[in-house]
């Protein structure tokens, strides 16, 4: 049974996989290229978005949108339907982001071992009002500048977590099974993570909140 | 429960999987721990934001290209 801390899941990956089976049908049995641009029309802003959202770069994201889309069709003869078509292409797609950002290590600004100290909560004491404040606050144009540069900084690892399941919506489940991670390991970077993130927002905040009482 | 105790226990409150029971005792121990609840509402807001980061929208131009890079493949693997 679920507590009162429930959050609806988003459905925006949830996507008919009989209209999906539809279009296979027509690949395999009649190597159909309208069907397979159909599926690639589909799905490629998804798999773009979230290239992106991993690499945070567009030259990355347009190579690993190519790879995915090549590798769906070279190997979708192997592909058995022992999941829906999408999880299996996000799967691949979520690992292709993740291979480049392997390859790719210069570009991370911190270590895991760097944000490991975040559970501060002297911070909140008096400048929390924040969170629980106007829907302004939290969408204004500064707050999503701070958490898309901090999101940008993260280690690899906790970075493609956060962008699966906070950004895109995917369960704990599916992540796991796209990393090849467990899901303990999964909610331990989801969380490490999280607390990173959030000291960025603690600290923009609250300098916030000093410049205004200074002035 | 302690304050360490709910570090550990925020992804599946959050994800609303824990039990009924841990849930209880979390939530009594949010009503007693201001620092615990400021926290907790910190760590919310932080995610409601991540949400929010702006989606990147795939250029048209992109779009086209990938749709000729893929036939283009697709066709010489044909021929060989």
């Amino acid at each position: 049974m679920r507590g009162q801390g429930q959050q609806q899941e988003p459905e925006n990956h949830r996507i008919s996989s009989d209209e999906d089976q539809g279009l296979l049908d027509r690949i395999r049995n009649e190597k159909d290229m309208d069907a397979f641009e159909e599926l690639m029309a589909k799905y490629q802003d998804k798999v773009w978005r979230l290239a992106r959202g991993i690499t945070r770069s567009d030259s990355d994201a347009e190579d690993i949108l190519q790879d995915v889309f090549l590798t769906v069709f070279r190997k979708l003869e192997t592909f058995e339907g022992r999941s829906t078509f999408s999880s299996w292409l996000y799967r691949i797609a979520a690992n292709a982001s993740y291979m480049k950002l392997r390859t790719k290590k210069g570009m991370q600004s911190y270590a895991p071992e760097d944000i490991a100290p975040l559970v501060d909560k002297s911070d909140t004491e008096v400048l929390s009002e924040w969170a629980t404040g106007p829907e302004e606050t939290l969408g204004s144009k500064e707050a999503l500048d701070v958490i898309n540069n901090a999101v940008g900084k993260l280690p690899n690892e906790y970075r493609v977590v956060i962008v699966l399941k906070d950004v895109e919506g995917f369960s704990n489940n599916e992540v796991a099974d796209m990393l090849g991670l467990t899901v303990p390991a999964v909610k331990s970077r989801l969380h490490r993570g999280r607390l990173f993130l959030r000291k960025q927002l603690v600290n923009f905040f609250q300098t916030g909140i000093k410049g205004r009482e200074a002035s | 429960m302690h304050c360490h105790q709910l570090q550990q226990l925020l992804v599946d409150y959050i994800d609303g999987e824990l039990t009924p029971e841990l849930t209880r005792d979390l939530e009594a121990h949010l009503k007693d721990c201001v620092p615990c609840h400021d926290f907790i509402n910190t760590y919310r807001a932080t995610i409601k934001i991540t949400k929010k980061v702006e989606p990147a929208e795939m250029p048209q131009e992109l779009k086209d290209k990938l749709r000729s890079f893929i036939r283009e493949k697709i066709d010489k693997e044909k021929i060989c």
